[in-house]
């Protein structure tokens, strides 16, 4: 127990009032979510998960083609990233010059904080109607994955948000990896062995905390909602087909919520819902896998 | 002060001044380490003792300061600069205060790892020389029923005889020790230092100590550093019977330190 004594230390307690609104926050979002979906899973059940319909003329509503996109986005922008933000990581820490590092790290870092709209509007002007001509034109030759838009797409939304995330996952990754102790450097270079060691070893050790960082990752996808919406194509579909445009949880509330009334406001709680239950999940995973020492 | 014959000399240090960040961290180093000896180096912390081992494997160069150095350093009569540092590193082998396994990794791996990437692919040779390894350092027993679980879970005196293992699998020339008992339990510090003993024979050993009783105890030759000078090297006898410098009879009875 704290206990105060001298006066002026009062103002301590004060520090209590913004902790206590952390609190307070959490469970007022909680509980308006929780409370806003009631309606709509007493009506629908679980099936507002698991049917693919949005008929506001019957009152049918089922997100499934949503959370499938929003999955679908999640695991493809953190395939896409992985590899990147590992390279990234390398880089900086192991292989480049001095001056060459922190001119990528603060450029790395400028790019965490553009505003995602930015990405987004891009992604559907620039880079869409590009990849368009390029990698879609070139995974039609060789799938035969046929394309209805000029860009929009599961795909596209996946690698604008794969470039979103990266610095990100690179900047948690490049601290985790900087944080390998010396002593395996020393480890690795008296045995004789070179860089490579070096690097494949450092990755191995930092396994762990690389999983963890790719569901904090992972979970800054699934919520992303401006520049998915902006180019993931908005059609409620759920197609293996990756050029096909689709719908993920957040870029169908966004999209729908201004004309929504009555039921179909509590069944975009109820998706909204579970897209905080697999946030929550995920945070929790991560520092799981985080806390576990090395 | 002159000990084996020229060629011999698995390290022949002359004239070596060291710089990091222009700082002046050895001083005109001169000394010859012979073949098949065990070779002392002792001083007070901070006298330069691991900075001067890591010259003699070029390790010194993996950290961020920026090096200088003049003199010369030879490896059987090559200058250490002018060879390919994996090479050099291969051949003489390093074990570090603190032990330094892979954590991460495998007993097995741990000694594995490094044959493989060395370019040995036989399972079965590998199997052999891990176990012959860990056999030297009298580790085999203890752990032979564990070879896969990871080196965190052995004891800081079993890492210890891990990273002797897998230093000793490569079949070093040399084996440079810095300060290899002074973080370990009583027991396994005496295995090491029987060891080294053994070891003399097949090898030979530069051994940075804490503490001039096991420099006695256990090297022929011996080098007193002070201050990034080497004070005096000799014969162990010599340099504990006879110091010819006042700081060495200070620092063999324990006055310095
Ligand atoms: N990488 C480095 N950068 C700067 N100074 C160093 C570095 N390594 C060692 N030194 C300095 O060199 C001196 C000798 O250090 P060291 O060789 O570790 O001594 P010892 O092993 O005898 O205790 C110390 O003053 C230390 O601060
Ligand atoms: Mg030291």
């Amino acid at each position: 127990m704290m206990i105060l004594k001298r006066k002026r230390e009062r103002i301590f307690y004060f520090l209590l009032i913004p902790s206590s609104l952390v609190v307070l926050t959490f469970m007022s979002l909680l509980s308006a979510l929780v409370y806003s979906s009631i309606p709509a899973l007493g009506r629908f059940g679980l099936s507002i998960y698991t049917r693919n319909v949005w008929d506001p003329v019957n009152d049918q509503y089922g997100g499934l083609a949503a959370i499938y996109g929003t999955v679908v986005t999640g695991v493809l922008s953190v395939a896409i990233s992985a590899p990147f933000a590992t390279a990234i990581a390398v880089f900086v820490n192991d292989i480049s010059p001095k001056k060459i590092k922190s001119f990528i790290i603060n450029l790395s870092d400028l790019l965490a904080a553009f505003p995602t709209v930015v990405y987004g509007f891009w992604g559907l002007l620039s880079l869409g109607p590009f990849l368009s001509h390029t990698l879609f034109a070139f995974l039609d030759s060789l799938f035969g994955l046929h394309r209805i838009t000029n860009g929009p797409s599961i795909l596209l939304a996946s690698i604008v948000l794969a470039i979103m995330i990266t610095p990100f996952a690179s900047s948690l990754l490049r601290e985790v990896y900087s944080q390998v102790p010396k002593s395996v450097d020393e480890a690795v270079y008296s045995l004789g062995l070179g860089k490579w060691e070096l690097v494949v070893l450092k990755l191995s050790y930092i396994k762990r905390a690389f999983l963890g960082a790719y569901a904090l990752a992972f979970g800054r996808a699934v919520g992303e909602t401006v520049a998915v919406s902006l180019t993931i194509g908005n059609i409620l579909n759920i197609s293996p087909n990756l050029l096909d445009p689709g719908y993920t949880i957040p870029s169908l509330i966004i999209s729908q919520f201004g004309t929504a009334y009555g039921i179909q406001y509590n069944v975009m709680f109820a998706l909204a819902l579970f897209l905080v239950v697999i946030g929550i999940a995920f945070v929790i995973i991560s520092r799981l896998i985080l806390r576990v020492r090395l | 002060m002159e000990a084996g014959k020229g060629t011999e000399d698995v390290f022949n240090v002359h004239g070596l001044h060291l710089y990091i960040n222009d700082r002046v961290i050895l001083k005109d180093i001169t000394f010859k380490v012979p073949n098949n000896s065990v070779f002392g180096i002792m001083g007070p912390s901070g006298s330069g003792k691991s900075t001067l081992l890591k010259v003699l494997n070029r390790l010194i160069e993996i950290y961020d300061g920026e090096i200088k150095v003049e003199g010369k350093v030879l490896y059987f009569g090559k200058d250490v600069f002018q060879m390919e540092a994996s090479k050099l590193r291969k051949e003489v082998g390093m074990v570090f205060q603190i032990p330094n396994p892979f954590h991460h990794l495998s007993i097995y791996d741990n000694i594995a790892y490094p044959l493989k990437s060395h370019g040995i692919k036989d399972k079965r040779e590998i199997m052999r020389i891990v176990e012959e390894s860990l056999r030297k350092v009298r580790l085999w027993d203890e752990v032979h029923d564990r070879l896969h679980a990871p080196a965190s879970h052995l004891s800081g005196g079993q890492q210890q005889r891990l990273t002797i293992a897998r230093a000793l699998a490569l079949r070093p020339k040399v084996l440079l020790m810095d300060e290899p008992t002074s973080m370990i339990d009583v027991v396994s510090a005496q295995a090491i230092e029987q060891l080294i003993t053994e070891l003399k024979k097949e090898m030979t050993i530069v051994l940075v100590s804490h503490n001039p009783q096991q420099v006695k105890r256990v090297a022929d030759y011996v080098a007193f550093l002070y201050n990034g000078k080497l004070v005096e090297w000799g014969p162990t006898e010599e340099i504990f019977d006879s110091p010819r410098n006042e700081l060495t009879q200070k620092y063999v009875v324990g006055l310095i330190d």
